[in-house]
């Protein structure tokens, strides 16, 4: 075979060692069991296993789709496709509180960035970064559907409506 | 049937064909990029826009059936526009690397951009790049540029839908949607380098091609793979004489679209050292030899020896009209009891036609159509008994192509093969079998010469001569008619030049291809030749 | 045009989202009248009703519902649309977190009307954490009523209900890309035809229907299709909840009957503009709903009307905005949020949005070239009709609207590479851009 290239660093740059394992937790692996009853095939069951996956572990490791596609005899790329499709898995670990900030039309103008800024610059870290110590990741997220209360915070699985920046700002504050 | 209306043209189709297929009824091209006739409609590209009467919006051809009466603008202004759109759409993020670009010259983007691109670009911000996926090797054979990607996911329907591997998908969406593997997990599928046919642009490209040539520069011969007993049409792509490249050609009931790896890559057997002369055996050295000098010699080794003393291995390499020439002069008129044809079995390929799956398993095109033609043993000695237990008391063997088998490369093998008195090997490489032979002739590879083959469905299709034979070598069924023509030379049946004479004179003997002749071989095959087994 | 309480008539109660609350105002009463009647005349019942979905296409329901094939062997599936991604809208969660038993009550007599398979589910979206909490809650609650399960109320009929959480991918609100993500797959919406009521969830005939409108569904069965179509206008009957946000002093869900004038809405229920600025734009029916001009919203809000006036009714999710409001920058977040959420898979969406926002942004930034205006009213017809679903026309609608009713103030900025004086944008332009 001519001009054959040496493999590029993409695959190993990219992801972590695929090569671990992982399984969950017996009490996540009966939920898991629970949520094939509910569908008619088992790939159905890919997006609730991942959300469980995600409550496991914090985020969705390059071994957890291994693990799935195993489960759920899927190719690892669809796996990989859906996880990323889908802005709620998390491909790297997070901190212990997501803040996630809508900065959509409604909270936009309700100075939703305000909030945003002051949550980066407090905390001196960039969109989707996480603090140094774990504590807290910020990101910027399309419209969550609380227009009315806007803006809005969600803060892992919480909202906080009718936020400000000096509510906010108390409110990382208490965040542990 | 329904009656349609293209662009002012009337045209019969059967019902609930797409737009793109109906179309081509009228003789209209309909622009498309993701529909593949053989792949399922997903109706992303949004290229093959039409209008149709009484539709307010421009629908997708591929994802629409034609119906009774229907009226379809493939081109007018509304659909120009939207397509002229779409194209601009697709070309904003490209690279426009067509100088550097494998695809180049048969590229559908290159080609509609000529009719629907605009020739200055209204885009005037940073096109968006995939670091590290510029040159990525995604596969043993498939090379990825993801920057020339439009999306089109036709790979990824492959992967899913033909070999079922399911190893590309597309990985994060919007504007940033790439079509990726998952790491580690390569297109390592039998049929890999198909994803690199069927992608319109340069985003996925064989590896073993890349920067070979540009492939305006290659002629493109109509063949058959030799690679196995499925015979999946090709093109040869050549140039001087190399092979560069085989392309699968459209054959829907033996391979579709496809072509295996292993198939398509087997012409790298060919990039070898050559037999381009006649060799002989002259005080246990072989030295080169003329033609008639050759020729002579084993026609009178033949003429002083009996049947029961002449074998012949052939190799299932071997055209239908070598193999009948073969079985004309060995048995029929010098009553050879040994002669016998060798294939080596494969693992199973698999191979999707249309119509299902088909398998190969044996290592050569034409076992059964060599086999059909009569080469079997009458009595005598098979082919596996010489090579195992030695060819004492023949005094003329002929071993019709040097790697009949991959056994013949073994030292015992040889020495059995070689305890016949006179031993004539036709080979195409330098072969150490070929090295113990008393006379070698250089014979032309499949590229070289013109015949047929008989696939596992008794399917007789065309190999066509594309290149010139290298240095002196000849196809087969000459040499076979000059070795006939040494022993009679009065007999007309060897008064032919072309292999087209001598496929008459196979089908008129040949009941079961009786009425056929070499011109009525059509672009799909005949179905029915006899198969042997 | 005074405030109803309709479908909302439980929220506010103390306990409203319990299925005790529930039953004593009278809930679960419509399940036990529909099973008593057949299938086909619940069907024309909500035909009767003329109720047109409350999702956002205003296809009437019961119609929707008649296209499902007669003669299938396939389970047939009934969906509940509760993806609610649309930036305005926030009309579904109000049903959901207080009133889900409201909810379910429409899915089971939907599902029997609709001769259902014994298993539904509610798509409902991932972020909406609390939702799909109460809404297991009373699914549980429901079950040990016996109002879900085998044999329903002695009716023969079984049923149970699925609570499949997405995972944040607004294209999920699309009927295909819902059946897709259900499926377990990307959200990518399927090329239609085939329609899903012949070709859809799982490969059976599928009814895909909103939140709103399967809530109503009780209602029609409780007070009849006559009561019904006595709130609003023909062709737009029944009780609708109306989504404000934005700069109005009091945002929130209002219920009205179909057809309460925008105007009045704004000003007089929602309590006026802001810093009682003056109105500039207002998005009538979602972020997908093209612009409206101060002189445009003297109408009533209800499908029809909004068409007429070269907008949409959408989802009735209103956002309102005040003269502060810098229109390039306002068009450029709508761009931005459909530039984020296009599914990828077809080129005028996937290319186009993406295009539109960087060229918007560009100009927020000052790069503005004079033909950029024309460039985006020109690529809104590009993607316009052409994409593969609705997303690339919703993509189109706030930017074409916005160039065309503000083109003076995209040219201004263009020019001065600055705001209109008396606008403000809202974001600093040097913050990084944003990682998600």
């Amino acid at each position: 075979m001519a001009h054959l290239q040496p493999d590029s660093p993409y695959a190993t740059e990219r992801f972590a060692d695929t090569t671990k394992t992982i399984a969950f937790s017996p009490e996540a692996k009966a939920k898991f069991d629970a949520l094939l009853e509910r569908y008619p095939t088992k790939e159905a069951a890919l997006l609730p296993a991942l959300h469980l996956a995600q409550e496991e572990i914090g985020w969705v490791s390059p071994e957890v789709m291994v693990y799935l596609a195993g489960l759920l005899d899927l190719e690892p790329a669809k796996v990989l496709g859906v996880v990323t499709f889908y802005n709620m898995y998390n491909q790297r670990p997070v901190g212990r509180h997501h803040v996630q900030v809508c900065t959509n039309l409604s909270c936009m103008i309700r100075n939703a960035y305000d909030i945003y800024d002051r949550c980066l610059s407090k905390l001196g870290i960039h969109p989707g970064e996480t603090t140094k110590d774990g504590r807290i990741t910020v990101t910027e997220v399309e419209c969550l559907g609380s227009c009315g209360t806007a803006p809005v915070v969600q803060i892992n699985n919480d909202y906080h409506e009718n936020a400000s920046v000096e509510s906010i700002d108390t409110l990382l504050d208490t965040l542990k | 049937m329904a009656k349609v209306t293209i662009d002012g043209i009337d045209v019969e189709v059967p019902d609930g064909i797409n737009v793109v297929e109906a179309a081509k009824a009228a003789d209209v091209h309909v622009p498309h990029f993701c529909y593949h006739p053989a792949l399922s409609v997903v109706g992303q590209c949004r290229m093959c826009l039409v209008e149709i009467d009484g539709m307010p919006k421009l629908q997708a051809g591929c994802a629409t059936s034609v119906r009774d009466g229907m009226k379809i603008s493939v081109h007018n202004d509304k659909v120009d526009k939207a397509r002229k759109g779409q194209m601009e759409f697709l070309l904003i993020n490209h690279p426009l690397d067509c100088p550097i670009c494998d695809k180049a010259g048969e590229c559908p983007l290159q080609d509609y951009s000529f009719n629907y691109g605009a020739v200055a670009s209204r885009y005037g911000d940073v096109k968006r790049t995939y670091p590290g996926m510029d040159r990525t090797p995604i596969g043993p054979h498939v090379m990825q540029n993801m920057n020339r990607c439009i999306h089109c996911t036709r790979c990824i329907r492959f992967c899913d839908e033909i070999t079922g591997t399911g190893e590309l998908a597309f990985i994060k969406r919007g504007a940033s949607t790439e079509v990726g593997i998952f790491p580690g997990r390569p297109v390592d599928n039998w049929m890999s380098a198909c994803v690199t046919d069927v992608c319109p642009t340069g985003a996925l490209t064989a590896r073993e091609f890349r920067f070979e040539s540009r492939v305006w520069n290659l002629e493109s011969t109509e063949s058959v793979c030799n690679g196995c007993d499925v015979g999946c049409n090709i093109f040869v792509e050549h140039r001087s004489g190399k092979i560069y490249r085989y392309k699968p050609r459209v054959n829907p009931e033996v391979n579709d679209y496809w072509l295996c790896d292993y198939g398509r890559f087997s012409h790298e057997r060919y990039e070898t050292d050559r037999v381009v002369v006649p060799r002989m055996m002259r005080d246990d050295y072989q030295s080169i030899a003329g033609w008639s000098e050759a020729i002579d010699e084993i026609a009178s080794r033949l003429r002083t020896t009996s049947g029961d003393k002449i074998a012949v291995i052939a190799s299932s390499q071997l055209t239908n009209e070598d193999a009948w020439l073969l079985r004309q002069l060995f048995i029929d008129r010098l009553g050879s009891k040994n002669a016998d044809v060798v294939v080596d079995d494969i693992a199973p390929i698999r191979m999707k036609s249309r119509n299902g799956w088909l398998e190969g398993k044996q290592a050569g095109p034409n076992f059964r159509g060599v086999r059909a033609a009569g080469i079997k043993p009458t009595g005598g000695r098979s082919a596996e008994e010489l090579m195992t237990k030695g060819a004492d008391g023949i005094d003329v063997l002929v071993v019709t192509e040097a790697a009949f088998s991959a056994r013949a490369t073994s030292a015992e093998v040889i020495a059995n093969l070689r305890k016949a008195r006179f031993l004539v090997v036709l080979a195409w490489e330098n072969h150490p079998l070929a090295d113990a032979a008393d006379v070698v002739l250089p014979t032309t590879i499949f590229a070289e010469k013109s015949g047929t083959f008989t696939n596992v469905q008794g399917r007789l299709q065309k190999i066509v001569a594309g290149s010139l034979p290298k240095g002196e070598a000849l196809p087969e069924w000459e040499i076979l008619r000059r070795v006939g023509v040494a022993l009679a030379p009065d007999e007309v049946s060897y008064a032919f030049s072309e292999v087209e004479e001598l496929f008459d004179q196979m089908v008129s003997k040949t009941p079961a291809l009786k009425s056929l002749d070499w011109s009525g071989i059509e672009q799909f095959g005949v179905t029915g030749a006899p198969q042997g087994s | 045009m005074e405030p109803i309480r309709v479908l909302t008539k439980n929220v506010g109660k103390p306990g409203s989202a319990s299925i005790d609350t529930y039953i004593s105002g009278g809930g679960y009463e419509s399940l036990k009248k529909a099973l008593k009647s057949t299938p086909d005349e619940l069907v024309q019942l909500v035909k009767d009703s003329e109720m047109r979905g409350r999702g956002g296409a205003g296809f009437p329901t019961g119609m929707k519902w008649s296209f499902l094939p007669k003669d299938s062997p396939k389970p047939r599936y009934l969906l509940c649309n509760a993806d609610e991604s649309e930036p305005g809208t926030f009309k579904d969660r109000v049903i959901i977190e207080h009133d889900p038993h409201l909810l379910i009550e429409g899915m089971i007599i939907s599902a029997f009307a609709i001769r259902s398979c014994p298993m539904s589910y509610i798509y409902i979206r991932g972020e909406f954490h609390h939702g799909a909490m109460v809404l297991n809650r009373a699914l549980d609650e429901a079950r040990a009523k016996g109002f879900l399960g085998k044999n329903i109320l002695g009716s023969g009929f079984d049923l149970d209900i699925t609570v499949h959480r997405g995972a944040g991918a607004y294209i999920c609100g699309e009927e295909m890309g819902l059946i897709e993500s259900i499926e377990g797959h990307r959200g990518q919406p399927r090329v239609k035809p085939p329609f899903p009521a012949v070709v859809g969830v799982f490969g059976s005939p599928t009814i895909v229907n909103n939140v709103e409108t399967l809530s109503c569904v009780p209602l029609i069965v409780e007070h009849g299709a006559e009561w019904f179509k006595s709130f609003g206008q023909p062709k737009n009957t029944g009780p609708k909840l109306y989504c404000v946000s934005g700069h109005v002093k009091k945002p929130g869900v209002y219920e009205f009957p179909m057809g309460v004038n925008l105007q009045e809405l704004i000003y007089e229920h929602c309590g006026g503009i802001t810093d009682d600025l003056p109105l500039k734009a207002v998005i009538p029916g979602g972020g997908s709903a093209p612009m409206l001009t101060p002189a445009e919203i003297d109408l009533p809000m209800n499908f029809d009307a909004l068409m007429k006036a070269g907008t949409m009714f959408g989802s009735a999710g209103i956002i309102v905005m005040n003269s502060s409001t810098c229109i390039v920058d306002a068009t450029w977040r709508m761009a931005k949020f459909f530039a984020h959420e296009s599914c990828g898979q077809c080129t005028p969406c996937r290319e186009g949005t993406n295009w539109m926002e960087t060229i918007l942004d560009r100009i927020e930034r000052g790069g503005g070239r004079p033909q950029d205006a024309d460039l985006l009213f020109d690529m809104t017809d590009n993607i316009g009709g052409k994409s593969l679903c609705a997303l690339g026309d919703a993509a189109c609608g706030p930017v074409a609207s916005a160039v065309k009713k503000f083109r003076d103030e995209f040219i201004y900025h263009i020019e001065h590479k600055g705001c209109l004086p008396g606008t403000k944008r809202y974001r600093r332009l040097d913050m990084p851009v944003g990682a998600h």
